[in-house]
């Protein structure tokens, strides 16, 4: 192993902070950053600097956003009386780009995970009570079909039920294009528990 | 299922084997402490990627090494499978079928394996937990259900126990729903389970015994009202049963209710087993037992799970041994080990492998 400079080693420890990279690859970043001309590294750090000065949340629904309320809040052309709750923001990017739903959405930031230390305190779900009056007609919890998730969607379900709004639960199981003989056993019994009527 | 050859590198005392097996009836012998019991564990941890006595990973590593590699061809259904469990530097396992890298929990679905030890008494005799895990790993082997239930359990209640121990002021943790839910479906699992178990394990034990009785009863957490199999009765059976210790578990900060809370009663004459049996009678129960498993998952998988069984002939009176070895010949492949003499009617129809310090020669 050679002593590497400080400037480099602060590089590094910075990008192996980063989700899903570890001291292997934040070492490999690190010297492609290095070869790379001076303004291609420094359009990435203006790109970061950029993000974190003019992005922030919006105020209704907490998703991402450079204005206030977003662009999804401010739209009237979406339906008004139906509201999607996802965990992140990145979760609302992906619904979007599904044309088949025009309503709002409820980004939380989370999901219930004691062990990450987030309680339901934590996430942004008073603010979701608070946006729910005669109007909203319909609430889809579309938490990630996970354990965290199921517990979060049972959890708003509980606050939201006497609040008179029809929950609905986004269906969990087989992807599309996926065929039943190539899914696995325990993704087929998790798909026939959440089973529906045709 | 039949194990066809297996490659074992750095497992326990094994530095280096290769060996191929009988369809029928394969004996390993040797001294004590050459490896016989080993060379079974290789094989459910082969299978299934979890040991069959509930070592932990690392355990099984030869000494001075960090990672163990376990290699066979596996028939099951009908067809071959090339099957590789390592132990990877650091901790991790990587599983591969096929040569397509898999999740432990798809082992389940193609393999079955039913192992018996000297240590299974404790499964009548020992603390609950063992009895508890005991239906997990079989049960699991039967129903995918029951495996993914098992599985979303632990981490719900991984998570209410972290809920509990943060002293939140909120009366019921966010993971009380989601734990009545997979609970209540697991404690009617198990209900089935352990009734057809229940009913196997008395017949072979009657036969091994002589005329003894055996029984097995389930006494869930959740009290089940009058014997139903309703799966809303249960919760809510569940739910009253977890508002009334709500208090508890706050100040104990720990979850009181729930199928990981489960018991299940043996009693052997209508004694209890744990309190009045004898060595030899848990011996013979607990090898009853497996092999009322062994019949449990023929049935459900449709072709005899792999039987491994380790010294079940000790503390057995002959008359028992004797009754013992005349099942046999129902089973599929199986494997034993034995410090002793082999009785005769068994290495007659069977392949032999003599085990000494870690290396397998075959006869």
């Amino acid at each position: 192993m050679f002593k590497s400079s400080e400037s480099i080693e602060k590089l590094i420890s910075n990008l192996a902070r980063l989700p899903g990279i570890g001291r292997k690859s934040a070492g490999r970043l690190a010297f492609h950053l290095l070869k790379v001309s001076k303004e291609e590294a420094l359009e990435l750090a203006d790109a970061i600097k950029d993000v974190k000065e003019k992005v922030g949340f919006c105020s209704i629904c907490n998703n991402i956003s450079e204005v206030d309320p977003c662009y999804i809040c401010s739209d009237p052309s979406r339906r008004q009386d139906i509201i999607c709750v996802v965990e992140e923001a990145s979760d609302l990017l992906a619904l979007d780009k599904a044309e088949g739903f025009k309503g709002l959405y409820h980004v939380l930031g989370g999901k219930i995970s004691p062990l990450d230390g987030i309680g339901p305190d934590d996430l942004k779900i008073s603010e979701l009570l608070a946006r729910i009056n005669q109007d909203i007609k319909e609430v889809i919890v579309a938490t990630n079909p996970n354990v965290e998730g199921e517990a979060t969607a049972l959890h708003l379900a509980k606050l939201l039920k006497p609040l008179g709004v029809k929950i609905t639960r986004i269906a969990r199981g087989l992807p599309v294009g996926g065929d039943l003989e190539y899914a696995d056993g325990m993704t087929l019994s998790r798909a026939l528990e959440g089973r529906q009527e045709i | 299922m039949q194990v066809k050859n297996v490659k074992i590198i750095s497992f326990r005392n094994f530095k280096s084997a290769e060996t191929e097996f009988s369809a029928g009836v394969n004996i390993f012998y040797g001294e004590n402490g050459s490896g016989k019991t080993n060379l079974l564990e290789a094989l459910f941890v082969l299978l299934l990627a979890r040991s069959p006595r509930g070592a932990k990973d690392a355990v099984m590593l030869k000494e001075g090494t960090d990672v163990f590699r376990l290699e066979g061809t596996v028939t099951a259904a009908g067809r071959d499978h090339q099957v590789a469990v390592a132990y990877l530097d650091g901790g991790r396992k990587k599983i591969t079928l096929n040569k397509s890298s898999i999740r432990t929990a798809e082992l389940y679905e193609h393999f079955a394996v039913v192992s018996a030890a000297p240590d299974d008494s404790e499964i009548l005799s020992g603390a609950p937990a063992r009895r508890r895990d005991f239906i997990n790993i079989y049960l699991a082997q039967a129903s995918l259900k029951y495996l993914a239930l098992l599985i979303d359990y632990q981490k719900a209640l991984e998570q209410k126990r972290s809920f509990l121990r943060q002293k939140s002021s909120e009366k019921e943790t966010p993971y009380d729903d989601l734990l009545v839910r997979y609970g209540s479906q697991m404690t009617l699992e198990r209900t089935h389970f352990i009734q057809t178990l229940n009913e196997t394990a008395a017949r072979h034990y009657e036969k091994i015994s002589d005329g003894q009785k055996l029984q097995m009863l389930y006494s869930p957490s959740v009290p089940i009202p009058d014997g139903s199999s309703s799966l809303e009765k249960i919760e809510q059976s569940f739910r009253a049963r977890l508002a009334k210790y709500r208090e508890r578990e706050r100040v104990l900060e720990t979850s009181l209710i729930g199928p990981h809370r489960d018991e299940i009663e043996f009693s052997i004459n209508e004694y209890p087993a744990r309190t009045h049996s004898s060595q030899g009678e848990l011996r013979t129960a607990a090898i009853a037992l497996k092999l009322a498993v062994f019949e449990y998952l023929k049935k459900y998988r449709e072709e005899p799970p792999l039987l491994l069984l380790d010294e079940i002939f000790a503390e057995l009176d002959s008359g028992r041994r004797d009754r013992l070895i005349e099942s046999f010949g129902q089973f599929g492949q199986l494997f034993l080990t034995t410090a002793a003499d082999i009785p005769d009617r068994l290495a007659r129809q069977a392949r032999r492998f003599h085990i000494e310090k870690g290396v397998v020669i075959p006869e």
